[in-house]
């Protein structure tokens, strides 16, 4: 068991690593190839953490939906504009930018302490939402439990988030077929 | 201008043809039946090249070659009939005067070539140097593996023109 | 107690890995031998016996050939393809089922790498990962042919998985699961059957999907050699072409396995078999179940094989698509017949429901 643990541990530890830093590949790499896989790292690299959790049904649909069809259609677009060409310059004042930077590490400094402090308080070990796992299993798996919230409580919603979808079809149609004539 | 019937041929799938998945299965059958042919029968339509060989015919053209006498001399007297002939222009010749001591056995040959070059990447095996020859010197072997490892060793000069080959048999 | 599993999980994988690798080898020979078979021809006989050490040769000349990269690939994502195109493939394979369990001292051993009650999720995840490796490949390498291929590979295996996975929803409403073993024991067991029997449409579906997912002909496009030179590995010699090669018949083995265990039975005992299984452990006196996995992963071994060699059979009997037709095929023609397939599931499964 202890063996088990440290293995964990271990990759906890490693993915959470590949996940930080593909987000910050994300955020200052220059080629957007490099900054669509930046971000396909960060998403592998949560669903594996998800799936280390004992979570596979979540880890799944994070690779399924994200890494699987979304970011695949990112990394299509972005090689079919060959957006290599674009540069991107910020003309920004020094000032400007020390301050952003600084901006910014405070903020994440913020996230840190918070996330240290919530995880040392046990509060955050012993609060459980309406599904515990023992719970989950007793309905039939994750599967069974997300589809019935999904399709019977939530149903209303779920349609309406389709809506959204439907209008950016629709304008991207219109967006095309403006540039056609 | 008469008046041209054309017919059209193209027509449309009926239901069975349309669903593809009976022609498929026919083709595949075929091939099955293939498979099974080679897989147990041994049955083939090639050969095991180095050691089985086709048998070309006897008036095969392949790699060139001068004829010798007995005296081991060549019987080309340089006459540029064959540089003149050839029409891809892969024969070159410079022609030179034979001494008197080699015109043994009562041939006379008064010129000889100093060089004979064919250029094999060039020639295409057409036999018109071979027709043209007045005294029968050079002619086509049957030998058809003429693979070299430098273009160089493609350009037969007059010592690789005048090597010895055997099994002519029709081609006297 | 625990080490017992963790050195059974390390078998598993050894086995897994050693089953899945060491036959690549082989297929490789026998897809140039059934090839000669079928049309006509002899085929590599020379190295070893039948010319089975062919393959042996072929890997000893890719480790000594030069490892080129052209000038101006993007270095990274060039050398990362071949290595995703390989891991998603072999991921994929850990959650295939190959036997019920095995009992050693006292403890069940599930045969299956990873126990992932949402196997068949999991496995659609990795399948669709296949995607990156050609998009990398094709658009790292710096040339437009690779990048040709690169588009009609990803459009092609993305448009395909829409049918397949409806393909896949048909059998899920029927076994009510998305554990791979359950449902094997749901085929095996005595009220249940073959998903093929229950569902022969979208076995089919399936069947055709799978060869547009691993890019084997009538779908490989992204490497029409006619037109594109080879596609999306135009650019890859010595190692990386070969790993891209061996990531191929990996995608064949493990979509043959999920063909085989969701429409075909997976690990149940072939007709005949269970006969066999009582014979030999009560001639050898070796306990039942243990001999009964061996069985089951024999029996999908075999079928395994036999959609390999569909797999080599179509290859050599049907022509390349035209890309048009292949886009054809999926969207106005498998995907209705997907759809309409899952509705006739649907009213399948209600009226077994109702009926029992």
């Amino acid at each position: 068991m202890d063996l088990s643990m440290t293995l964990e541990d271990i990759f906890l530890f490693a993915f959470g690593l590949v996940a930080v830093g593909g987000s910050l590949v994300m955020l200052f790499a220059k080629n957007p190839i490099t900054v669509a896989l930046g971000l396909l790292s960060v998403l592998l690299a949560t669903g594996c953490t998800y799936g280390l959790m004992g979570e596979h049904m979540v880890a799944t649909l994070q690779i399924v939906v994200y890494a699987g069809a979304i970011m695949v259609l990112f990394v299509f677009s972005i090689m079919l504009l060959n957006l290599n060409n674009l540069k991107f310059d910020l003309a920004w004042p020094r000032v400007l930018f020390w301050a952003s930077v600084a901006g910014l590490a405070a903020f994440f400094a913020l996230i840190c302490i918070n996330v240290l402090y919530f995880f040392q308080s046990k509060m955050a070990q012993h609060q459980w939402g309406e599904f515990t796992p023992e719970k989950v299993s007793e309905l039939g798996g994750n599967a069974r439990v997300l589809s019935q919230a999904l399709f019977s409580q939530n149903y209303f919603s779920f349609e309406l988030v389709s809506i959204p979808l439907l209008i950016a079809l629709v304008g991207a149609v219109v967006l095309a077929k403006r540039k056609l004539n | 201008m008469g008046k041209i019937n054309t017919v059209n041929v193209s027509k449309k799938y009926t239901f069975k043809e349309s669903l593809y998945l009976v022609a498929i299965i026919q083709g595949m059958m075929i091939t099955l039946k293939r498979f099974f042919e080679g897989f147990v029968l041994h049955k083939k339509f090639t050969i095991m090249y180095p050691e089985e060989r086709r048998d070309y015919s006897q008036r095969f053209r392949g790699e060139h070659f001068i004829s010798i006498d007995n005296n081991k001399t060549e019987n080309c007297t340089a006459c540029f009939l064959c540089e003149t002939v050839c029409p891809a222009e892969c024969i070159h010749i410079v022609a030179d005067e034979r001494e008197d001591d080699q015109n043994l056995y009562g041939v006379k040959k008064e010129k000889k070539p100093l060089s004979f070059d064919i250029d094999a990447l060039r020639c295409c095996f057409c036999g018109m140097c071979e027709e043209a020859c007045p005294k029968d010197a050079i002619k086509l072997s049957r030998n058809y593996e003429m693979s070299v490892l430098k273009r160089d060793d493609a350009i037969y000069d007059l010592d690789h023109l005048k090597r010895e080959v055997k099994g002519l048999k029709g081609r006297g | 107690m625990d080490q017992i599993m963790w050195i059974a999980l390390f078998l598993k994988i050894a086995v897994v890995l050693a089953c899945c690798m060491g036959s690549v080898p082989f297929l490789v020979w026998f897809e140039r031998r059934g090839s000669a078979w079928i049309q006509g021809r002899v085929g590599p006989n020379r190295v070893g016996p039948f010319g089975l050490l062919q393959s042996l040769a072929d890997v000893l000349k890719f480790f000594f050939k030069e490892d080129f990269a052209p000038k101006n690939a993007s270095r990274i994502y060039y050398y990362l393809a071949p290595m995703i195109a390989l891991i998603a493939p072999l991921g994929a394979l850990t959650m295939i089922p190959f036997g019920s369990y095995v009992e050693v001292a006292g403890q069940v051993i599930n045969l299956q790498i990873a126990e992932v009650n949402a196997g068949v999720l999991f496995i659609l995840a990795f399948a669709g990962l296949e995607v990156y490796p050609i998009i990398l490949a094709g658009w790292a390498s710096n040339n437009k042919y690779s990048v040709f291929g690169a588009l009609r590979g990803s459009s092609q295996i993305v448009s395909y998985e829409i049918s397949m996975g409806l393909a896949l929803v048909s059998m899920l409403l029927a076994y009510g699961t998305l554990d791979l073993h359950s449902m094997v024991e749901w085929q095996s067991s005595a009220a249940g059957m073959w998903g093929c029997v229950m569902n022969p449409i979208g076995a089919l579906i399936f069947w055709i999907c799978t060869f547009a997912e691993t890019n084997r002909l009538p779908f490989d496009l992204p490497e029409g050699e006619a037109e594109i030179v080879a596609g999306f590995h135009v650019e890859y010699g010595s190692m990386k072409f070969a790993l891209f090669f061996l990531a191929e018949y990996v995608a064949m083995i493990m979509a043959s396995a999920l063909l085989a265990t969701v429409f075909f039975g997976g690990y149940s005992l072939l007709p005949g078999f269970s006969h066999l299984v009582g014979w030999v452990s009560s001639a050898q006196g070796w306990p039942l179940q243990n001999v009964k996995a061996f069985f089951e992963f024999a029996s999908l071994f075999l079928k395994v094989a036999f959609f390999m060699f569909v797999f080599v059979w179509v290859r050599w009997t049907l022509p390349r698509f035209r890309f048009d037709q292949l886009m054809d095929l999926g969207w106005k023609i498998l995907f209705p017949l997907a759809m309409l397939n899952l509705g006739y599931m649907v009213a399948l499964v209600t009226y077994l429901a109702r009926s029992h």
